[in-house]
């Protein structure tokens, strides 16, 4: 109160944030829109717990990705480590028990670590590494389920409510959101990334190993989904699925680029994903309270994704996302 | 001359920030005739041979074009007055046929549909390269073939425009001694048809060769004009060197400590040759060197980024192998490359890049301690005088100089003994190279030992304990300090 300047500092702090992050305004800009257009629908607690549902599924899913997106590739296992996970949980349950859950994140970690190894001994690129990843285990998925959905009903407590209107698997999904930004913000492995992401060879002129790092990157990735599957699995519906939701590859997506964290790398990460994430859910949300076609809702999702990248890689009038 | 002039430029005048890039050049050009075009590096050739191919504007100054004056606007526009500029990076589509490379852009089409006229294309191109004189398939892959034959493809690219003035930039320095005589043939061939050609080069021993007059630049300024049988070598290194220093460089004198680094053999094939040098504590040793000397290559491969095929490094006595930059980190090596956006991390922190080398010793279990890397941070901005408006400010929004300064404080952090120097004066400006040198002196005083590869003769006098001039990947020469003149150096750094 004494110092003057002080009462500059709050606004100051605003500005800058909504400068690195334009997508918050956004954000503000579809509540407000959607509170308008249907108050009487929107602003409902019953709506917030949807809302907060798929801001889940976004974030689980997206958030290993997005720090492969830091190195300037791109990681779209994340749908084929939940979907085989879940299978393989349902064969493992009459042997292993309770215990069959945990191959799920083994089954990431192993994923990524696959996938780090061959891209960067291959030298390929890692878009079509991934997607055929993601069709073959989607296949494994289909042939070991005999061809149906096979439920699981056992884990069910885990995304039990305990806060009324307050989704469960959103408060498990907590420590996992700090947990990765954690990592790329707090440890040494993150600095490198972002690093290799901004400049692969300064980071190895640096003394930075850049393909023990890029493998890191993919195996922390898997990891993320693979603990974050744990969480979908039961929050979304308990059982291994066997067709192949384009829904689920393409919102996670959207919810990183949405974020503000550039396919080209170097910048960005899980911080802005769950932005990307939370921006991404609501549109997604006050467009099917929409009277517009459900079919119209996914040509306006397409669009998103392709305005997100386009600003994303060149920024937007007196805004530098970087 | 018994032929026509046809081009003249008259006080041809460009600055950028900090340099002035010409400085009221006139030159003229025959009809038939090779003029050579002479400098150092940073003499003002590209920055001249940009504006008559159009890639670059000029501040001031006339162009006439046969008695015409013309405004060339763009390279498209520079073709369309008949001048043609050969790149020294090639720009060629690897992976397309000579003949479509001849024609990109321009394809010859077949009616109705405006489908491509293959066999036009081809026997055209058939047909300039029949003018030219060389042997190449029109349908081969630009991928299969050689530097010269890729080289010559480029001429006949911009022969088949109907080119009237040949602008080339080093177009030797990749050519084998065989694939030059070709080119040489083929540009005399060009010559007889009343092509003009402007040829850059800094091999001394190609002027009399291939050309009829010489023009010499250095800063920015026309030194002179001479046929080529007044200009012999001598001559023409006088003209070169003798760029007067901005100011004076005050070099502190350092004792020699004991021996840090001695290179016996260092061989890469192809490329870099039996190279033999020690480094002492405190010592500042310059490696003088051209363009394509082999400079930085020795410098990648001493630094672990490239491997070399033979040869043994010693660091204190001890034969070391070195295959990564973290080896060479980890052996106390330190490398500010030539290119500083190379070096540095332009996303991250003034705080994470100059850490970025150290964060082993810094971090606990993995873990960032984010007050030591302010810490540390803070020391070298103070010590270096690095000006930002904030510490943790990313590094691209930093000046030149600052950056520069950045770099330098990374491998100060990881306590280099031993720091390589490509270059480090490039593209800053005087305040700022003044204090990079004071930074050197201070090193030198602290013991590291000190790799200046350079270019720039003035500086590598006036800083170097020793010097070892570099061409086509050998050492030419020593000297000790006081011993070489610039005409000296030059001459090692331009034999062939």
């Amino acid at each position: 109160m004494k110092n003057p300047a002080r009462k500059n500092v709050v606004p100051q702090v605003l500005i800058q944030t909504l400068k690195t992050h334009p997508v918050i305004l956004a954000l503000i800009g579809f509540v407000v829109l959607f509170s308008a257009l249907y108050p009487e629908r929107f602003l409902t607690p019953l709506n917030f717990s949807t809302i907060l549902k798929q801001f889940v599924t976004l974030t689980l899913f997206a958030l290993g990705p997005s720090i492969v997106v830091v190195t300037g590739s791109l990681d779209l296992s994340y749908v084929g480590i939940w979907m085989l996970g879940g299978i393989l949980v349902w064969l493992l349950m009459p042997i292993t028990g309770m215990f069959s859950i945990l191959v799920i994140p083994l089954l990431g970690l192993v994923t990524g670590f696959l996938i780090g190894v061959i891209q960067v001994k291959a030298k390929i690129p890692s878009f079509i590494l991934t997607l055929s990843l993601l069709v073959t285990y989607w296949g494994i998925t289909a042939t070991l389920s005999g061809g149906y959905p096979r439920s699981v009903r056992e884990y069910a407590f885990i995304t039990a409510s305990l806060i009324p209107h307050l989704p469960t698997a959103f408060l498990w999904s907590i420590p996992i959101i700090l947990a990765a930004i954690f990592v790329m913000k707090r440890t040494r492995i993150g600095t490198y990334i972002y690093a290799i992401g901004s400049n692969e060879e300064g980071a190895q002129l640096a003394g930075i190993n850049v393909d023990k790092h890029k493998i890191l990157a993919f195996t922390l990735s898997g990891l993320f989904t693979g603990v974050g599957a744990v969480i979908l699995f039961p929050h979304l519906g308990g059982a291994a699925p066997v067709e192949l939701n384009l829904n689920n590859v393409v919102g996670p997506l959207v919810a990183i680029v949405l974020g503000g964290t550039p396919l080209v790398g170097g910048s960005g990460g899980p911080q802005r994903t769950i932005l990307g994430a939370l921006t991404y859910a609501v549109v997604y949300r006050g467009l099917l309270l929409s009277l517009l076609h459900p079919e119209a809702v996914q040509l306006l999702v397409g669009l998103l994704l392709i305005v997100s990248i386009v600003v994303g890689s060149r920024g937007l009038k007196g805004v530098t996302i970087t | 001359m018994s032929s026509s002039l046809i081009l003249r430029a008259e006080g041809i005048d460009k600055s950028y920030p900090g340099v002035h890039a010409l400085d009221h050049v006139d030159f003229d050009l025959f009809e038939g005739e090779i003029h050579v075009l002479l400098g150092e590096n940073g003499a003002g050739k590209s920055t001249f041979m940009k504006i008559l191919s159009g890639s670059l504007p000029k501040d001031s100054g006339r162009i006439t074009l046969r008695g015409q004056e013309v405004e060339i606007l763009n390279p498209h526009h520079a073709w369309e007055l008949g001048i043609g500029m050969v790149y020294q990076e090639l720009s060629l589509i690897p992976s397309t046929s000579v003949a479509e490379n001849i024609f990109l852009g321009r394809l010859p089409k077949r009616k109705p549909l405006g489908t491509v006229d293959w066999a036009e294309t081809f026997s055209r191109a058939r047909n300039i390269l029949d003018d030219l004189g060389v042997d190449i398939d029109p349908r081969q892959r630009v991928r299969d073939l050689s530097m010269g034959e890729r080289q010559l493809t480029e001429i006949a690219k911009a022969l088949s425009m109907n080119v009237q003035i040949l602008l080339l930039d080093e177009p030797t320095s990749a050519l084998s001694e065989e694939e030059r005589e070709r080119l040489f043939h083929i540009l005399r061939g060009l010559q007889e048809k009343g092509v003009a050609v402007i040829y850059v080069s800094h091999r001394l021993a190609e002027v009399p060769q291939i050309g009829q007059r010489v023009t010499v630049l250095r800063d920015g300024k026309k030194i002179g004009t001479l046929p080529v049988e007044q200009a012999d070598e001598a001559t023409l290194i006088r003209m070169m060197v003798g760029r007067e220093l901005g100011e004076q460089f005050p070099k502190t004198e350092v004792p020699r400590g004991r021996e840090l680094l001695r290179i016996r053999g260092l061989t890469v094939e192809g490329m870099l040759h039996d190279l033999n040098l020690t480094l002492h504590e405190g010592e500042i040793l310059g490696i003088f060197g051209l363009l394509g000397s082999g400079r930085t290559p020795f410098a990648r491969v001493l630094f672990g980024v490239d491997r070399m095929d033979s040869g043994e490094i010693f660091v204190d006595g001890n034969k070391v192998e070195i295959s990564s930059p973290a080896e060479a980190i980890e052996l106390g090596f330190g490398y500010l490359t030539e290119d500083r956006k190379e070096g540095l991390i332009p996303h991250l922190s003034i705080p994470a890049n100059i850490t970025l080398a150290s964060l082993k010793q810094i971090c606990q279990l993995g873990f960032l301690k984010h007050s030591e890397e302010r810490q540390a941070a803070e020391k070298y901005v103070r010590e270096l005088g690095i000006h930002t408006p904030k510490l943790h400010q990313r590094v691209e929004f930093l000046s030149g100089g600052n950056q520069q300064k950045v770099a330098l404080a990374k491998w100060l952090c990881s306590r280099s003994k031993i720091l390589i120097f490509d270059e480090p004066t490039r593209g800053i400006d005087v305040g700022a190279k003044a204090e990079v040198f004071r930074l050197m002196n201070d090193l030198a005083g602290q013991g590291v030992g000190i790799i200046m590869l350079s270019s720039e003769l003035p500086e590598v006098l006036a800083m170097a304990d020793r010097i070892l001039v570099m061409a086509g990947g050998s050492f030419t020469a020593e000297f000790a300090r006081g011993q070489g003149t610039q005409e000296d150096l030059m001459r090692y750094a331009v034999v062939r």
